[in-house]
This record gives C-alpha cells, structure tokens and sequence, in this order.
C-alpha cells in the first residue's frame, strides 16, 4: 500500500511540469471514486485527474474505459459525476475543493439547480459567439464603433483554443511569451471598451429570426440581437486508426490545453502524430516543459524552409511565424518522421506503445516500414472542423470542403454570410488559423457596427490594416499548406474493426455491411448503424460517413442534418412551461 | 428506355409502402417500390417506436357523439396492430428491439383523471384491457412517476420498438421475396392506361395493374394525379432524445391531458415526443419550435423527474399524416379501380403492418381480416357532398 502511495506521490509529481514563468497554488483535496487525490484549485478537472495518474472515465458506465480525447467540451467522453451530478465534463470544469468525483455515472443523480424564472431576454446590437482571436477582435471593433456589444464563450475563461488563459492555479511569476501577452491584452482590450462578456455562456439552439437561446452560468438567457458574429472556432477532426480509443490518446488541442494551460504533461512519454504546425508547436512546448517527446509524426513529406523562391516569398509574408517555424524544425529534427503517420496504437487499458509508418500518397500504410516506439500518451492533430452549427441552424449556406473536413461558410469579404444578419469570423467558417482570425473578426465586427450606423470613429486605418493582414495571412496559409501538403487521410488507417464513430462503437465494418444490405444515404447510414447518434453529436464521424459511402458528399444537404442542440444540455435547464395551442 | 412492368406500384417508402411490398410479394404479386428520397427517412423513421394501444388523449378528451365514435373506430385495430407486429418480428427473425412491457397514460388533475376513468370504460367495450392506479399504487408500479401525478391508466400490451431496425428489415424481407424498391426515384405523373396505370418517375416509365397510394404525408398529392380528392393534410411534430442512460423507464408514459410520449431505447436514451408542433418555412420545409422543445421538455420533467438531468442531445421534427376523422384510409378508391389507399391514422408506426396486410388482401381481392368499409377512401367524398 505504502508503495503505491510513493509511486502515487512521484507520478503526481512527474506529470505536473515546472513552467519557465509560471508559480502554482497550493493543493487542495478531492476524491476520485472515493480515493483522496490532491489537485490545484483553478485548474481543469481533467488535468487535476490526469495529474495524479487517473486517466480513465467511463462515460457511459460500462467497463470500457475513454481517456481524456478532445480536452475543448466536444467529444464527451471525459465525462464525470461531481457530488452526484451527473455528465459533467471534466475538461470543462474548473477543481474545486472537497469536489466527489465520480468517472462513472452515479447511482441516484441530482437535479441541477434550475432556475425557473422568466427567461431574461437581451438585445445587444451585435452578439458575439466565441471568444477566440475572431470573437474577441469582432467584439472590440464593434464596441469602438460604438454598438452595445455581448461576448459569449463556453469556457470558464475568455480566449479560446489559441488564446487560452492560465488556470487560475497558476500565476505568471515571470513575463509570459508572446502568445500569452497578446491573449491577455486582447481580452483587457475588449473589456475596456465596454463589451458584455459572459463567460461559461453555451448557446444551445439557433433559431430563424436571429433568435439564440443560451444557458449562461446555469441561467437561461434569450438572445435576439441585431447582428450576429458567429466565432464558434473548430474541433480536430477523427482520423480513425485501430487503438484511437485507448485512453492516453488525444487530441493534439487537449494536449496543449494541459501543458499551457494547466502546466500538467499529457504523459510521461509522448508521440506527436499528424499533420501541420501546431503539432510541432505543441511538441515544443513538451520539450520545454522537461516532457519526453519520443517522435513527431508528420505526414507530410520531408521539406525544407529554403524550398523553391515562390514559396519563400510567400513565407515572407508572416516573416515572424516562419523564423519560429525555421527554429522548431531545428528544434524537434533528431525527432521528426516524415511522410509518417500512426497505424496503430497498442495497449490494454491505455496507450502503451505506437506502430508507425511510411504512407503512400492515397494514404495507405506501406507494408514493411512499420517501427514500434513505447509511449504512454499520444497526441493526434490532422486538422480542424469547423463548429458550424449555429450558422446552418440559421440556414447560412456552407460549400463542402476537402474530404472528411466537413463545410465552409460561404462569405462575402467582410464576413457575411448568405444570411445577412449574420457574419462569420475565424476557424469557424474554414480554417485560416489564429492570425487570419484576428483580423477576420475585427472586419466583421466592423461591418456589423456599420449596419447598425455605428461607423468606426478611427477604424478606416485600422480597417485597412486588417484587410491587408489578411491577405497577408492568407499568403502564407497558402504556403504553409504547401509545405504541409500531405494525402488527405480519412479513413485509411482504419481496420474493420476500427470505430469509426466512438460514441456508439459503430465499426468500419458495420458501416461497411449496413451499405453492402442496400444503398443508403449518410441519414439512412446514421439510423441503421446508430453511427452519429452520440454524446459527440456526430462531429467525429459525421463527415466520414460520406468517405464510407463513397464518392463524398455534393453539398452540405448530404451531411447530417443542423440540429439543436448545438451543445447537449441538462433537460431540466432548457425545459420550460409552454402553453399548447 | 422501355417502362418497368410490374403487377402492383406502391408509392411511397415508409413502413407502410415497405410492408406493402413485403405482403404482396407474400401473395405472389410482382412489385415496384419508389420512393422519391430514402426508405424510412420520412415519419417512418424518424418516429419514436412507440406501440399505442389505448385511445390518444386527444381523442379521448373529445365528447360529441361522432368524434367519440370516431375515436373509438381504430381501438380493435390497435389491439390487433401489437399482436401483428409480435407475428411479423417472428417471421423476420430479427429482434427489432420490440419490447411489451406496458404503457402508462397519467392524469394530473382531477380533470384528467375524469377523462381517465370515462377512456377506459369506453375502451373495455372495444376490447381494450386497462386498469386504473392511483397515487401510491401508480408510483408502486412506476417508481419513477412524478409527485403530480394522482392517476394512471396502465395497458399491459403497450411498448416499442425501433424503426430503424424494424423498417430495414422488412424491407429487406420484401426485397429476399423479389419486390423491386428504388429509392431516390420521384413520381412525376401517374395516369389511367387501359384497366391499368402509367406511372412517370425518375427512374422512367412504370406500368402496373394496381397502384397503392403509401405516400403518408404526401398522399393527397399523389391521389391528385389520378383526380382523386383526399383531404390529407401534414404537420412537422417535434421529437427530441436524451442521452443515453441506464435503464429506468421499462414504459410507454403518454399524458391524459398534454402532449407527452415518453419512453427509453433499447440503447437507453429517452425518446420525448408527444405532437409539440414544428414550424413550416416559406418553402414549406419544417423548422424546430423552441417553445415546443421547452414545452415538450417541462411536462416530461415533471411527470418523470429524473429526466431534468438528463442532457438533450437531439431534436428533430418528422411530418405526420392527417386526415379529418383522424381514422386510417385503407382499401380501393372507388371510382378508380385498382388505386388504393394505404394510409395508417392514427398511429401510422403502430398500425403499419396490419394496415398493410389488410391493404394488400384488398388488392388480391381477398376478404380482409377487418371490414375495411368504415375506412373507405370514399368516405370523405360522401361527407364533402354532404356538406354542400
């Protein structure tokens, strides 16, 4: 016992990282299916359990253990009790002390408080969802110019995947890098200039006539604003291989999540896999935090920065980003495997060990160059989806993107969408990353405001500074990609018995035998298989199905149908006395 | 291209049109299914599975003397419906996830209970077997009953199954017996050809000697192109699913005075409809009402508390067919021999199989199992004349 406890003690403390500027608060204690752990106050739940070597939930009560996988509120599957209420996530919630946790549902549930007083109904001139770089640029350009603006964001705090804040467990005790300065500026920004801004405010149904319901702290709120930015961001997209629902395999967001955010390792030995930078930021950032990054797995083929003069000039467009890009490829290159991906990660209870290999362009494994490499946590980013709900909820029209990356919003250049009340900022209407988001979403908050008569009072140069970055940022995306390029990878790496949707454990090859019995389209698949009906609301599986159906979807009708809610919430929170006709 | 050649065209693939195939293949008959999107992507399959047995309540609260004999009508279809439907799942061989485990109305209020206690005599008449529990003895037999309710009218032979097993297979049988369905194939125009019919569809010319009409919501559409008159109206009903959890609801839970169905899968979600009503855009496609998600939701926390903490995952809406009487519209159309009518109202998933057989014994020539003359498509033509 006592051995389990030392081991316990040296886990907890390998797992928790020492930041180069960051101070921790004191422990407080919890329990953990009656066990007392310790955790810091502030920090995610998730990152508190995964800290003290608790890596396993069970969502829906069965045996069969999920592991912390979106870390962003998405996938669901870290879901917990908390002092008997059930489906709670714990990548969303904050510890607290003395908190019961649960990783299974509990046997007799409690009621959420609900509050069942007349819904509150706001009219902001412009509501902003997301609070990342695009929702916070959109609200601060929309105040300058004068509109009453509202700032909503699911999270506890303002900033969203690329801008997120510390926990609270954690203080600066030194000057943050430049990521952190700018997240933190933005956010003063926008307060200062008057922006309601709630935080912990999901929007749960979008409804024709601009109509947004939200639960904000638990409390029901009616939205009916005059204009409409949607910065809803993106979630990783599923890219199914045989293992990738071992607990100790996430995303690589949920990784970073963890390392910046809550300064806790993902694991103790870790394997980056996909395709882009931010994996190789992310493992960077492990580096640096004293974490053992075993292999970076890029899927892309080898490349240099000097490449060809066209492409360089391109770079040249966002000098600062490739200088940063040149050093991390300095940085990991004793570690980098290009033109690789996972086929597989192996393990019982959680990832023990990854296979590798090389891929072809169609994106299938070649046979012979597998290579085993031990590892206890896996971080697999192969790009983005964009969170499109709301803006098809409200009929905005969407063009399909590429294969298994499901749909772009269709904008003018400010942002607006086919609804013109709406506009549409950042990853959320197609991926433009961080920087095209910034200015995406000062455009669109501009734009707006100036519907409204709200012209902004300094904005002309600011305007133009934006529109110029953008078409900056979109040069270098460009080339970036090209760099980048690799086979786009939907379901090749997935074995019959791979799940291709995780919620409900549909199989490749039960996708494979319901369409094999009848031609069927992705609703008829949906219902036969139960492949999308889930916690996760099919945003892993969804835009897969019509690579299993083959030939890919013709337009965004042959995707799962936008249905509310946008977000599963408590039934007792959302329900309300209503008088039938 | 020369025209599809097939004894009968049924239009239409829901349960209805794929019982239908699967029935007259049964009695030899060679058949062609269309269906202009997918099969079962209608009511059909975005139904909850619930198996009625007991009157509706909104039928029940109806007091004038022909709308209770209207409401009345369809009771021994429904009890005989459960039974086909046991029979049928037999004859498949697939589990269909077809659970009796009983059904519960509750009554809130006295009012509600009045209509309770008056339902059920009416029912004992038509051969339907409910019991009445009060208070305790309610909440003894369904511990999860809420502290509103005062009453329940309990029907053991209620329960569910689930369509999108229960369809597919049918189909699936109806296809291993020869029936051709085509899905994705529109229906253009259908008109008289010799004792027969022509039928222009996407997937060119049909020529049948019968054409049964198994288009639900769209039926009256499909009767016009033959001139026929069917006063088939459609409303989006909104339905909305819990996740999952484990299991605690073994009934169907119905409300004696609001909207309310509730029940839990198989795979342990609640399914919470009850007829709260979807809106209708411009083009006529149907939108989700938020106040009928909020409405539908309260009275399914109340009467089932444990459902407030259960999170919604999902709210849809599926059109359901109407017809004045609120009663099924089966057999030939008179006037125009060889178009029949195969429209299960009220409980279209309920009543589905046995309306089909009854339908297809019509077609055959057959005597039917029921008298089908109280549900004449030409009923309506003899109230409309009336009328005027």
């Amino acid at each position: 016992m006592l051995s389990e406890v030392q081991s316990r003690d040296a886990h907890f403390a390998s797992m928790r990282v020492r930041g180069a500027f960051t101070a921790s608060a004191a422990p407080v204690a919890f329990t953990c299916d009656g066990a007392a752990i310790e955790g810091l106050a502030g920090e995610t739940l998730a990152a508190s359990l995964i800290a003290a070597g608790r890596t396993m939930f069970h969502p829906d009560g069965t045996a069969a253990a999920r592991g912390l996988f979106c870390g962003m509120g998405v996938c669901r599957e870290c879901l917990v009790s908390v002092d008997s209420e059930p489906n709670v996530r714990a990548c969303m919630t904050t510890l607290e002390a003395g908190m019961r946790v649960e990783t299974r549902p509990p046997a007799r549930p409690v009621t959420s408080r609900a509050t069942l007083r007349d819904d509150p109904v706001e009219t902001p001139d412009v509501l902003v969802v997301g609070a990342g770089p695009a929702g916070l640029c959109a609200a601060l350009a929309a105040a300058r110019a004068g509109a009453r603006v509202c700032l909503l964001d699911e999270r506890s705090s303002l900033g969203g995947q690329y801008f997120k804040q510390l926990a609270t467990s954690h203080r600066f005790a030194a000057r943050p890098d430049r990521q952190f300065r700018d997240g933190l500026a933005l956010i003063e920004a926008v307060r200062a200039a008057g922006v309601t801004c709630h935080s912990n405010a999901t929007v749960w149904a979008a409804f024709p006539g601009l109509e947004l319901a939200a639960l904000v702290q638990r409390r029901r709120v009616l939205f009916q604003p005059r204009r409409l930015v949607l910065a809803t961001g993106a979630f990783e997209r599923g890219v199914p291989m045989p293992g990738w629902t071992l607990p100790g395999c996430m995303t690589t967001g949920a990784a970073q999540t963890l390392i910046r955010a809550n300064q806790v390792a993902p694991g103790q030995r870790v394997v980056v896999a996909g395709n882009g930078p931010l994996n190789w930021q992310l493992s960077a950032e492990l580096l640096a935090a004293g974490v053992e990054v075993a292999a970076v797995v890029e899927a892309a083929e080898r490349f240099s920065l000097a490449g060809p003069a066209a492409l360089a000039r391109r770079l040249a467009a966002d000098p600062l980003r490739t200088f940063e890009g040149a050093r991390l490829a300095a940085r990991l290159r004793s570690r980098l495997a290009f033109g690789s991906v996972l086929v597989e990660l192996h393990g019982q209870d959680r990832v023990a060990a990854v296979t590798l290999a090389r891929i072809a362009a169609s994106g299938r494994p070649l046979p012979g160059s597998e290579r085993r490499i031990e590892a206890d946590a896996v971080c697999v980013g192969y790009g983005f989806i964009a969170s499109s709900e709301l803006a098809r909820a409200l009929s905005c029209r969407h063009e399909i993107g590429a294969p298994g990356t499901g749909l772009r919003a269709v904008r003018d250049a400010d942002g607006r969408s086919s609804v013109p009340e709406v506009f549409i900022a950042g990853d959320g209407a197609g991926m433009g990353g961080a920087a095209a988001a910034l200015a995406e979403g000062e455009i669109a908050g501009a734009a707006a405001a100036a519907d409204l008569g709200y012209a902004a009072r300094a904005g002309a140069d600011s305007l133009l500074a934006a529109r110029a970055a953008l078409a900056r940022q979109r040069r270098f995306q460009g080339a970036l990609w090209t760099l980048f390029r690799a086979p786009p990878l939907t379901l090749q790496l997935a074995r019959d018995d791979t799940a291709v949707c995780r919620c409900e454990n549909v199989t490749l090859a039960t996708l494979r035998r319901a369409l094999a019995a009848g031609e069927l389209d992705v609703g008829g698949l949906k219902r036969q298989t139960r492949a999308g009906m889930g916690r996760c609301q099919g945003r892993y599986c969804g835009a897969l199905l019509n690579e299993v159906i083959g030939g890919g979807p013709a337009d965004e009708l042959a995707l799962f149908a936008p249905r509310p809610p946008a977000r599963p919430v408590p039934i007792g929170l959302v329900a309300r006395e209503q008088a039938e006709e | 291209m020369s025209a599809i050649e097939a004894d009968c065209l049924v239009v239409g693939g829901g349960i209805m049109g794929c019982a239908l195939a699967y029935w007259l293949t049964g009695a030899g008959r060679g058949v062609v299914l269309i269906e202009r999107d997918e099969l079962n992507g209608g009511a059909s399959g975005g139904n909850a599975g619930s198996l009625h047995v007991q009157m509706l309540s909104h039928f029940a609260r109806l007091e004038a003397p022909r709308d209770a004999a209207d409401a009345e009508r369809p009771l021994r279809l429904h009890v005989a419906a459960v039974a086909e439907w046991q029979a049928l799942r037999s004859a498949l061989g697939e589990d269909l996830e077809l659970h009796l485990e009983g059904g519960l109305m509750v009554a809130e209020t006295a009012g509600e209970q009045r209509v309770l206690e008056s339902k059920v005599v009416r029912e004992a008449r038509h051969g339907v077997v409910v019991d009445l529990l009060e208070g305790a003895a309610a909440r003894a037999f369904a511990p999860y009953l809420g502290s509103t309710v005062r009453c329940v009218a309990r029907c053991a032979t209620e329960g569910r199954l689930n369509p999108c097993l229960a369809t597919p297979a049918i189909a699936r049988a109806a296809i291993a017996r020869g029936a051709r369905l085509l899905r994705a194939t529109a229906l253009h125009s259908l008109e008289r050809d010799g004792t027969g019919f022509l039928a222009r569809t996407g997937a060119g010319a049909i020529r049948a000697g019968s054409v049964i009409n198994a288009a639900g919501p769209w039926a009256g559409e499909v009767a016009a192109m033959l001139g026929v008159a069917l006063p088939v109206t459609r409303r989006p009903l909104q339905m909305s699913v819990s996740e999952a959890t484990a299991p605690f609801l073994a009934h169907l839970v119905q409300h004696a005075g609001r909207r309310l169905t509730l029940k839990q899968a198989t795979s342990g979600n609640v399914l919470i409809g009850g007829g709260w009503p979807g809106r209708l855009d411009q083009a006529g496609h149907a939108q989700l009402a938020r106040q009928s998600i909020e409405g539908n939701l309260a009275t399914a926390c109340r009467v089932v508390p444990q459902m407030a903490h259960l999170n919604l995952l999902r709210v849809w809406t599926a059109f359901i067919t109407r017809v004045p009487d609120g009663n099924p519209v089966l057999g030939e159309t008179p006037g125009m021999p060889g178009f029949f009518q195969a429209l299960a109202i009220p409980n279209g998933y309920t009543l589905g199989p046995l309306c089909a057989r009854l339908v297809a014994e019509a077609v055959c020539g057959r005597s039917t199992s029921f008298d089908l003359s109280p549900w004449s498509p030409g009923r309506f033509a003899a109230a409309a004349s009336h009328f005027h």
